[in-house]
């Protein structure tokens, strides 16, 4: 007789063949007794492992719900300490910056006004008895950091003769936009 | 509300970041994934951490879940990937007899014995297979999925599957036989 062969037994014990060799496989079963015996050593260990293996007490289960639950808690406070943090530097960083570069608030006609350095040129600060003392301080504090320009400084002197008329002294400044031309009174320039 | 779409809503809010969700989700499934631990570490401490550390991973994970799949499967999977991790971190022996204590049983002292001993030795056959035999010893005998099911939450063919399955059954009948009869020469 031939046996069923341990590895499809062992399918058979858990219900997982079908159609036609399930049913020859029953049909040796109903005369094989050393197959039957085999059988049920197959489905004896199933039994026992399941018997044994049953699964988690409800302590045990408690116990996981209040490990992950405490887990998730201190990693929301982790989170929420590292977001507050960021959120002081955030403020400070910005705190920081406007004293930086705006210490103090743009001038009320700053949308007439010249650029920064011609209007010192032209209008050098003259403190009032108007003005109030703290005003007055940043107005001194302002005047301080304004950077002086240099000085329209002579560059080249050329004199141009012309023929008949006027000598004409040209000069070039540090300002290529500004260019000095000096007609010599001829008086003058005979009475030196 | 029916369960599945109960289950989905909890999912949605929890993907939300809704901790009372969470908690809720952790709750319907605590019993699955602590018994399938247990089933396949055979080491109830080691099985609780594999527990937790499945539900922090759930949550940290829960966003790339979607949502028109199966929860379950996806779910026994990561379990069993993180089991299959805390074993091969755990490198002493498996105490089995403090593990995995037995349930009181019948009265009759001497067949409680033999019983007693039958499990120890089954308990102790499944921690001698190979991973891949014991996973799908564990969620096919254990916990009752169906081939498909095993497929699904292992990553392999059905047709692997049941022949882990196969491997496994003889695998455990032929290590308890064998401690049988050495007992009875």
């Amino acid at each position: 007789m031939t046996h069923v062969p341990k590895e499809r037994l062992a399918l058979y014990a858990g219900g997982d063949l079908v159609s036609e060799e399930l049913r020859r496989i029953e049909g040796h079963l109903g005369t094989c007794r050393e197959c039957r015996d085999l059988l049920a050593e197959f489905r004896g260990n199933l039994v026992a492992l399941q018997f044994r293996l049953a699964g988690p007490t409800a302590d045990e289960l408690l116990a996981v719900r209040r490990g992950v639950i405490q887990q998730l808690q201190k990693r929301h406070r982790v989170v929420a300490g590292w977001r507050w943090a960021a959120a002081g530097v955030a403020v400070t960083a910005a705190v920081s910056t406007v004293l930086v570069f705006h210490p103090e608030p743009p001038p009320k006609n700053a949308g007439n006004a010249p650029p920064a350095a011609t209007a010192y040129l032209r209008v050098p600060y003259r403190p009032t008895a108007e003005v109030s003392l703290p005003n007055l301080k940043r107005e001194l504090a302002h005047t301080r950091r304004v950077r002086r320009p240099e000085p329209a400084g002579i560059r080249s002197v050329n004199l141009l003769a012309q023929q008949d008329g006027p000598r004409i002294l040209k000069m070039t400044t540090a300002d290529p936009n500004v260019v000095i031309l000096w007609q010599l009174d001829e008086r003058t320039h005979d009475r030196d | 509300m029916s369960e599945p779409s109960l289950l989905r809503d909890l999912i949605r809010k929890a993907k939300g970041g809704d901790l009372h969700s969470f908690e809720d989700l952790v709750i319907l499934h605590e019993a699955l994934v602590l018994r399938v631990a247990q089933r396949l570490l055979l080491n109830r401490e080691d099985a609780q951490d594999a527990a937790q550390e499945v539900f922090l991973r759930l949550q940290r994970d829960l966003k790339h879940f979607q949502q028109e799949r199966d929860f379950a499967p996806w779910l026994y999977r990561m379990t069993v990937n993180i089991c299959h991790d805390v074993r091969r971190r755990r490198k002493q022996e498996i105490p089995l007899e403090d593990v995995m204590e037995a349930p009181s049983m019948s009265p009759d002292a001497e067949t409680t014995i033999l019983l007693q001993q039958q499990q120890e030795m089954v308990v102790a056959a499944l921690d001698s297979l190979s991973e891949r035999e014991r996973v799908a010893i564990v969620l096919r005998d254990l916990e009752g999925l169906s081939t498909a099911e095993v497929a699904a939450a292992t990553g392999v063919s059905e047709g692997t599957v049941r022949s882990q399955i196969s491997m496994g059954r003889v695998k455990i009948r032929n290590y308890v036989a064998a401690r049988l009869r050495r007992r009875s020469v």
